[in-house]
């Protein structure tokens, strides 16, 4: 899959996916890496961007036996940023897809 | 694109991201680190092999370069020329908002004391009674008008807050964008409400409205019948 589009929806897939629920980095990672083809550990700079844009916030877990592992979690900013950009993504790919379909009706 | 050859194991693997991410000046290099750490120590967990992990993984300076991306950029002439420009323009737009929030206010405010007109006349409590005095069916279908007005206002006031603040919200996430190439779409600049409730605000402002006209003009009728003249304020002794 070419990666310069990939880029940028990935971002909207992290976003979705924090939106179902916080989850810890790794797991997001996981998910999307058995979703799609791409290299594993490109998920973690994606979820620093998204902090440090103040979509995303960060959490430590108190967990019985091991060390204090990072949670994520949409902010407010994260939760509205995800449904405009869910819906402009949404309406660009029915626009898309309306459009490479078209031509095979012709 | 995996280099499962020249990097043998998670020790190498952190080794070569810490330079690389020295080398592009990231900040929190540490938080990083730790973050792949947990990821190694996870999938082996989950029974990956460190070769196996490792080839799955993308390189350490592709991971470097992508962390790069939001860098803050250096300081510099053009730069502190956006700061200062920003910050002018932060102390028009506070200003702004300080008025368009006393519009909000004035709103508010002018629900309150119409609301309060509205009910002394329909109720017969309150001070409204020491300066008009007319038949009961006038009051309460003036009081009703003016209790309108004041609900009308206030839904007025519902939303212009609403707009103001997604007004504030819009501003400052294109504050953001223009020093931090934010890729995130703008704001909307209207309120995003949920369907349901923009239904009720219209429901009561459309109730509103059509109870002021209604009361209103069935009040006039009355109270210029009752005396007999147009102007029955006049032949009341109001405004005397």
């Amino acid at each position: 899959m070419n990666t310069q589009y990939k880029k940028g929806v990935l971002e909207l897939c992290v976003l979705c996916l924090l939106h179902k629920r916080d989850q810890y980095g790794y797991d997001v990672s996981e998910y999307l890496s058995g979703k799609m083809d791409i290299a594993d550990g490109t998920v973690y700079p994606i979820l620093r961007k998204l902090k440090n844009e103040g979509l995303v916030t960060t959490y430590l877990s108190e967990e019985s036996g091991g060390p204090p592992r990072k949670y994520y979690s949409l902010s407010e900013q994260g939760r509205e940023a995800y449904q405009s950009a869910k819906n402009e993504w949404l309406g660009f790919a029915a626009t898309v897809k309306e459009m490479l379909e078209e031509e095979d009706h012709e | 694109m995996n280099r499962a050859d020249y990097v043998a194991n998670e020790a190498e693997y952190i080794a070569e991201l810490e330079k690389a991410l020295k080398k592009r000046n990231v900040e929190d290099i540490g938080d990083v680190i730790e973050e792949y750490r947990q990821h190694f120590a996870n999938k082996l967990a989950d029974g990956y092999s460190e070769a196996e992990i490792i080839a799955k993984l993308a390189t350490p300076q592709n991971i470097a370069l992508q962390f790069t991306g939001d860098a803050p950029a250096a300081m510099n002439f053009s730069r502190i020329l956006l700061s200062v420009g920003m910050a002018l323009l932060d102390m028009f737009v506070g200003a702004g908002a300080v008025l368009l929030f006393s519009w909000v206010l004035v709103l508010f405010a002018s629900a309150l004391s119409t609301g309060a007109i509205g009910i002394s006349l329909i109720t017969g409590l309150g001070f409204v009674w020491n300066y008009v005095t007319m038949p009961y069916l006038g009051a309460l279908l003036l009081g009703i008008a003016c209790l309108s007005i004041g609900v009308i206002s206030a839904v007025g006031g519902i939303y212009s807050y609403l707009y103001i603040v997604q007004w504030a919200r819009a501003y400052l996430r294109w504050h953001k964008g223009v020093f931090h190439k934010s890729v995130y779409p703008a704001l909307p600049m209207t309120p995003q409400l949920q369907p349901k409730t923009k239904r009720r605000l219209r429901l009561v402002m459309v109730i509103s409205l059509m109870s002021m006209g209604i009361a209103f003009i069935l009040g006039y009728l009355v109270l210029a019948l009752s005396t007999g003249a147009m102007e029955f304020w006049h032949a009341l002794g109001w405004f005397v």
